[in-house]
């Protein structure tokens, strides 16, 4: 069994070990924060360590977490996928009117499958159309959340599964929900994707440059629609977990979910720039974004400050991010794409 | 002169208009009459002033996913004060100069703390958004001051809508700053590459910071005619303004890469877009399909133009 580990899989493995450490210093950011907003917590607002509150904020940030997954992979390659949000409420929406009688793991399954093809359609229009994936999304983003307001005249489509309304209601050992199961899941898949399969390195080099990707002869057409089909299969899995915690499935259902998902990977401390990215970060950023908005109700503020507090850990998060990793002090950080 | 305009980079978005009027006309002959046409051009002149800001920005490779929020920013103080009754003028004044201090915060964080464009202004989208909610507790400012509204749907000489003419007047300047200007000239230039910019001696923090100022006031200017013609304004004003403008820029033919900006397409693709709302309200269908309309033009448009460039580079995908 050593055998296989002869010392030049060992040396690479470290070599490859070190250059993570330290590109991965960005999550730094993400980490202060959480560890500063959990002792706030822990001093002003205890009843936040209840078993049911956290179990709600660990689903909130599951179902933020499951499609901010799909947007780490996709932003490692250069990517966006600015169409989730339409995503998270036609693929439930779907699932219901098709199978919402059938028994409940066949609607999650169709869900994922209803994203799986929504995010095909964009993945031809970018590979095939040749057309940058931002705007391709843009424009899908219009036309999916159309096509979701159509075919339920705006109104909203009711859970009866108890399979689907248990995703994020139940729990394990009274405080884990299903959804972060599901989100580990999710992440261990896409951590395997991106550190054990060929693909994974197709990825990280179409997203440092693409260019050379493309001339080491990288089937890049393959790889993008592979991105966003996954994204879109993802999305379709998130989607059904909000419609079993919200019990009913609406075109409108997560409002942002594109933006909140991209503010999740970059304060995670994935680089828009592309080519490197972080799983670990996006979790914890997507934990963040949730504890912070749960606090601030437990602390008994005015909701509308989410909206401010959101702002400010994006800045803050990248801040801290930059100073550490001493980016901010070099002159290469110059480039801001 | 026909080939010329066909083969220049508004050429999608001007002949997806033609298409559209055509469509819609034949469709229900209603849709040529006046009032129509003057819905189209009052909305369309609002759109194409975030827009215009927005071709800007997109030139110099930069995103502002803040002017949503601007607007609705601008429109909630400008509502304010005029519900204190403050003169107009000065009501105004003051609605744009909040717009250009918001674009300068934008412009800052960016510069000063070297966020990338796109976060710098997420995060701000988001805490304007909170600004707003926060003033107005959530609740609706009602306009009252007649004079207000009828700066934008009232006319010039009984024809034009004033609207129009602010659009017109934004858009000269915006042309003359773009086309005829050192600034215009190094916008592009930052665009195109800003290594080469900066290392060419152009100041890049003060084209950033001009731009991203400019861009704010352009959106406070929008929202206080969004306001004008509702005649009240509250937090959902302008909301997803951004990613509406972003569309526009890129069906007139402005690339997200940088570097150029089409001033006239952007102009174009705004008319494009408030005809597809009135034609698709005349036709009398359902508001719900204007964003398949709409995203159906802008994927379309720009599959059109990918597949043109796609001989030239088969199997290089633009990301």
């Amino acid at each position: 069994m050593s055998s296989a580990l002869d010392n030049g899989v060992v040396a690479e493995t470290l070599a490859q070990f070190r250059t993570h450490i330290r590109i991965r210093g960005d999550r730094t950011g993400a980490w202060i924060l959480n560890i500063i907003i959990l002792i706030f917590l822990f001093c002003w607002a205890p009843n936040f360590f209840n078993a049911g509150n956290i179990h709600a904020v660990l689903n909130d940030a599951s179902i933020l977490g499951i499609g901010a997954a799909g947007m780490t992979i996709l932003i490692m390659a250069g990517a966006f996928d600015l169409s989730v949000t339409a995503i998270m409420g036609l693929a439930p929406i779907v699932a219901l009117l098709l199978a919402g009688n059938l028994p409940g793991p066949l609607i999650v399954l169709i869900s994922i499958f209803t994203g799986a093809v929504l995010g095909a359609i964009n993945g031809i229009i970018i590979t095939r159309g040749n057309v940058a994936p931002f705007v391709a999304t843009l424009g899908t983003l219009f036309a999916f959340g159309s096509i979701g307001a159509v075919i339920t005249d705006g109104n909203a489509v009711y859970v009866q599964s108890p399979f689907v309304l248990e995703l994020a209601g139940g729990k394990v050992w009274g405080l884990i929900p299903y959804s972060f199961l599901i989100l580990l899941v999710v992440c261990a898949m896409c951590w395997l994707i991106l550190r054990r399969l060929h693909m994974g390195r197709w990825i990280r080099a179409a997203g440092s440059n693409i260019r050379a990707a493309h001339v080491s002869g990288i089937d890049l057409q393959w790889v993008y629609l592979f991105l966003f089909v996954a994204s879109g299969a993802l999305t379709g899995l998130a989607g059904i977990i909000l419609t079993g915690y919200l019990s009913s499935a609406v075109a409108t259902q997560a409002p942002n979910y594109n933006l909140n998902a991209i503010a999740a990977v970059v304060v995670g401390g994935t680089s828009l720039r592309g080519g490197e990215g972080t799983l670990l970060g996006t979790v914890l950023a997507a934990w963040l974004f949730a504890m912070v908005n749960n606090g601030l109700i437990l602390v008994g503020v005015n909701s509308y400050w989410q909206y401010l507090a959101t702002g400010v850990i994006l800045v803050l998060a990248l801040a801290l991010g930059m100073v550490s990793s001493g980016n901010y002090f070099s002159t290469r950080a110059q480039s801001r794409d | 002169m026909l080939k010329k305009l066909l083969s220049s980079e508004s050429a999608a978005s001007i002949i997806a208009l033609v298409g559209v009027v055509i469509v819609f006309t034949l469709i229900n002959n209603r849709f040529l009459t006046r009032l129509n046409i003057e819905g189209i051009i009052v909305s369309a002149s609002i759109s194409a002033i975030v827009g215009l800001g927005m071709t800007l920005i997109i030139a110099m490779r930069a995103l502002d996913l803040s002017v949503g929020s601007i607007m609705g920013f601008s429109a909630i103080s400008g509502a304010l004060l005029l519900s204190h009754d403050v003169p107009l003028a000065f009501v105004v004044a003051v609605a744009l100069a909040v717009g250009g201090a918001l674009g300068f915060i934008n412009s800052q964080l960016i510069n000063l703390l070297r966020l990338p464009s796109f976060v710098a202004t997420l995060a701000t989208l988001s805490m304007i958004l909170g600004g707003e909610l926060l003033i107005t507790d959530g609740a609706t400012v009602t306009i009252r001051n007649s004079m207000y509204s009828k700066l934008v749907i009232g006319r010039l000489f009984g024809v034009v809508p004033w609207a129009a003419v602010i659009a017109a007047v934004v858009f000269a300047i915006v042309w003359i700053v773009f086309h005829w200007t050192p600034f215009g000239r190094h916008i592009a230039a930052i665009g195109g590459d800003l290594r080469a910019a900066a290392g060419a001696g152009i100041n890049v923090k003060a084209v950033t910071m001009g731009v991203f100022t400019l861009a704010g006031v352009l959106a406070a200017l929008a929202g206080l005619m969004v306001a004008g013609m509702l005649q009240n304004a509250d937090s959902t004003v302008g909301v997803g303004a951004e990613l509406t403008a972003i569309a526009v820029v890129v069906v007139g033919g402005t690339s997200l890469m940088g570097g150029r900006g089409n001033l006239i397409g952007t102009v174009c693709a705004a008319f494009l877009l408030a005809s597809v709302k009135a034609g698709l309200n005349i036709a009398n269908v359902s508001s719900k399909y204007e964003g398949l309309v709409f995203g159906g033009i802008l994927i379309i448009a720009l599959m059109a133009d990918g597949l043109r460039r796609g001989a030239r580079r088969k199997g290089m995908l633009v990301v």
